[in-house]
């Protein structure tokens, strides 16, 4: 199996991200939830792969985000867009409404790990404690890194879940080990079962160590799905646009 | 005489600290005066060239060179190992030569086979590693390399200069002083590849290495040792042809670098990495302002400078060009080389604000860059130390602010995008290009919106087309909002929003100039970029692609302590 370094993996997730219709900004995001997760030893490029290849098959939602007493929801029937619901909850981190302030709900979001980088990196930024939960799923977040985790957060693309947020202070000393880390049951693992998470252990009160590798996994149905989507982001070469290229046609009678 | 000098209060950390502790007072240029295309397409090599920093520190920490294994057949087709041994750490230059048919051989990303392929790989390699790489590298993107290699690499002959070394060196003569001038290499790179690429080890593994901190470092260094490569391989082929054969004399090699051949890939680059490409303007910036802010020239910055001057001049003189364009520049650089040789270095205060002064009123775009170069170049002690500051932490400027009130960001917008405000989008000619990337070997191309198809999958690279539509969308907006609501809204701005918010942290991130306009010139970026490299001879083959040579005039690893 081909090994992608982290920098190509986030590169094929923003142009995945573009040919699956996202714009360029948010493009950018889907990027770096990627790298994020990939830093986290986490299979993130096939968690994007997967929700990105059902959001292109799929009518754009004709309904934005909405945000009304702490509660982020969609008047869309589709599941909420966790690359989207996590720009938002960056962008809302500090304000009244965003989780810093309050208890958050996300209903029916899908893929929810997916928010998981959006809520680390503000966490850090507000130099607060994260914890994000979900069907049997919690995540501490700190750092800017995954703190502690248990339950199994790496669901398939097509499940979707309303997600909890609340937001603790940073502990005064530093610490691995927030006392409110559970004992999990279940092992961690991707959608696309890959073992480069399994590397986590059993998500008790360990540290999952951040850029456990300095690579990451392409699967043969990842890559597919991935190349599907970049190439909706090229033009198709013509005579006209060979003109347009860069270095000389032909390459040479070179001196 | 300088007027009061102001900090701005938006400064990276890094260069902040850099600048407090030389302890002087800053005036740099503008950005509104040098990210303008006429002069980002106008810049010149300095001592603050990433090829320069990499060379400056081989040879104050005594780096080794060697070349552990060497196995060509007669026809200049094997493999090939270089190492530069560090103070910590060790880096070999892996090549392959082929034998490559003339009719193959193209310079285009859309190649399959070179004259020579290359990887640098991360210590010394093992012959299981030499095996593997043999497999891979000359395949190039067809092939995979792992953390363990930092670079990939490829480049061709120059047949005619190449064939002339060869044939001269095997009959026991030395080549045409002449010929080399013309060329100025024997091969040219076509890619070289770093930062993660094709499995490459990622820049942020590798970035907290001290030599390799600064832009560009493995990508420098592979192509240094590229240029000894090349040197071995004429006398080799010259040795196996005939008894008679001699070495390459040292001065006429030391006309020789590697040449390198350069499209509009390397534009978008600087359009995608703002705050690189903010912190190598401002690296170089200060560097300017420290030098203009002396209140006397020392006697020996003023003997460097003269020196550098003639040095410049006669490369001046050396630099062809057949693209109009550059023929005029050239034309004026020498003009202006010969005023400030004229002028000379002036008596009483300041004297280099003095000079300064003088240029921005007496010569041409070409004339001032050319002095910022030598102006820097005798005042290492002052600004060598900024190098230090031309990487960037990409990630740490990446999130926006929600918070920042619409009235803010707004007004944050009309005053450093002033320059992208004032044109007319709606004018066809202001929109006349198109930037994106062609399915074919997946190559940036700049099209023509009015004439092709294409424009719809455009990459955001109208930078000044973008901001005025940002603008426009905010107009209803209240102030007292917070963005998060308008980015909530509006997801189709958040790229330029984020670009927007950088700006105030990152004054020379942005080209001030219409990257879309009918007029627009691919080579003022990729000349801006390729004087960072540190390359001379900037030539332009259209206005979209360019050849250029590094490490020309330079020691080889054999000469450098002795510098």
């Amino acid at each position: 199996m081909i090994r992608l370094s982290r920098s190509e993996a986030e590169a094929m997730a923003v142009k995945a991200a573009r040919g699956a219709g996202l714009a360029w900004g948010l493009a950018e995001e889907a990027g770096f939830a990627v790298r994020w997760l990939v830093d986290q030893g986490i299979d993130g490029l096939a968690l994007m792969a997967a929700y990105l290849d059902l959001v292109s098959a799929r009518p754009k939602p004709n309904a934005a985000l909405v945000l009304a007493d702490g509660v982020w929801f969609s008047h869309d029937p589709q599941p909420l867009c966790p690359i989207a619901l996590g720009a938002a909850l960056s962008d809302h981190f500090d304000l009244p409404d965003g989780p810093v302030q309050r208890r958050i709900k996300l209903t029916n979001v899908a893929s929810p790990a997916l928010v998981l980088p959006f809520l680390a990196q503000a966490g850090e930024r507000a130099g607060v404690v994260v914890i994000a939960e979900w069907a049997l799923t919690r995540v501490i977040l700190a750092d800017r890194m995954i703190l502690a985790l248990s339950g199994a957060p790496y669901l398939a693309a097509a499940a979707t879940h309303n997600v909890s947020v609340t937001v603790r202070p940073k502990p005064p000393a530093p610490t691995s080990h927030p006392p409110e880390a559970t004992v999990s049951g279940d092992p961690v693992s991707t959608a696309a079962g890959s073992t480069a998470a399994g590397s986590a252990g059993t998500g008790s009160t360990a540290k999952v160590s951040a850029g456990t590798s300095s690579t990451t996994p392409l699967s043969t149905a990842t890559s597919e799905i991935l190349n599907r989507l970049m190439l909706a982001t090229y033009v198709q070469a013509s005579d006209q646009s060979r003109l347009g290229a860069g270095v000389a046609c032909g390459g040479g009678p070179d001196r | 005489m300088i007027s009061t000098p102001v900090l701005p209060a938006t400064i990276p950390a890094t260069i902040s600290a850099a600048i407090s502790a030389a302890g002087t007072p800053s005036n740099r240029r503008p950005p509104e005066q040098v990210m303008r295309l006429a002069r980002l397409g106008s810049a010149h090599p300095t001592r603050l060239s990433f090829l320069r920093i990499l060379l400056r520190r081989m040879q104050t920490e005594g780096w080794r060179f060697d070349r552990p294994v060497w196995q060509m057949d007669a026809k200049g087709v094997g493999r090939a190992v270089y190492r530069a041994i560090g103070p910590d750490r060790t880096y070999s230059l892996v090549a392959f030569a082929h034998d490559l048919p003339d009719a193959l051989r193209s310079d285009r990303v859309i190649a399959t086979a070179w004259d020579a392929t290359f990887a640098l790989f991360d210590g010394t390699p093992t012959i299981a590693d030499l095996d593997r790489l043999a497999a891979n590298v000359p395949l190039q993107e067809a092939g995979r390399i792992t953390p363990s290699e930092l670079s990939l690499s490829r480049a061709n002959r120059s047949v005619r200069l190449f064939a002339h070394v060869v044939q001269r060196l095997a009959s026991g003569q030395q080549p045409d002083r002449a010929e080399i001038e013309a060329v100025g290499y024997l091969m040219r790179t076509t890619a070289v590849y770093g930062s993660g690429k094709f499995g490459a080890a990622d820049r942020t593994t590798i970035a907290n290495r001290p030599e390799l901190r600064a832009p560009f470092q493995t990508e420098m260094l592979s192509v240094w040792l590229t240029r000894s490569f090349t040197v071995d391989l004429v006398e080799h082929l010259a040795a196996t042809q005939d008894s008679r054969a001699v070495k390459l004399d040292t001065s006429l090699r030391r006309l020789l670098g590697v040449g390198n051949s350069t499209g509009l890939g390397l534009a978008p680059f600087l359009i995608r990495h703002p705050t690189l490409l903010n912190n190598w303007i401002l690296v170089r910036e200060e560097a300017l302002a420290r030098i203009r802010a002396q209140p006397q020239a020392d006697p020996q910055a003023v003997a460097g400078f003269d020196t550098a001057l003639q040095d410049a001049g006669r490369n001046a003189q050396r630099w062809t060009s057949q693209h109009p364009v550059q023929v005029a520049k050239l034309s004026d650089l020498r003009a202006d080389l010969a005023r400030i040789a004229e002028k000379g270095v002036p008596v009483g205060p300041y004297p280099w604000n003095a000079l300064w002064l003088w240029a921005e009123a007496h010569l041409t775009h070409e004339g001032q860059e050319a002095l910022v170069s030598l102006m820097l170049e005798p005042h290492g002690a002052l600004v060598d130390g900024l190098s230090d500051c031309m990487d960037a932490d990409e990630a740490r400027a990446f999130a926006l602010d929600g918070a920042e009130t619409v009235a803010s960001f707004r007004a944050g917008l009309a005053q450093r995008y002033a320059w992208a405000l004032a044109t007319d989008y709606g004018a066809p000619q202001n929109t006349a290009r198109f930037w994106y990337v062609s399915e074919e070997k997946l190559e940036p191309r700049l099209g023509e919106r009015w004439q092709e198809d294409g424009a719809a999958l455009e990459l955001p690279i109208g930078i000044g087309r973008m901001v005025a539509a940002l603008q426009d969308a905010l107009q209803d907006w209240s102030g007292d909002q917070p963005l998060a609501q308008f980015l909530l809204a509006h997801p189709e701005h958040r790229f330029m929003a984020r670009r927007v918010q950088q700006s105030a942290r990152y004054p020379y991130m942005e080209i001030q100039g219409n990257l879309l306009a009918a007029d627009m010139m691919p080579i003022d970026i990729l000349r801006c970029k390729l004087a960072f490299f540190g390359a001379s001879h900037f030539d332009p083959r259209s206005d979209r692609w360019v050849r250029i040579s590094l490490f020309q005039g330079l020691p080889y690893p054999d000469e450098l302590a002795a510098e």
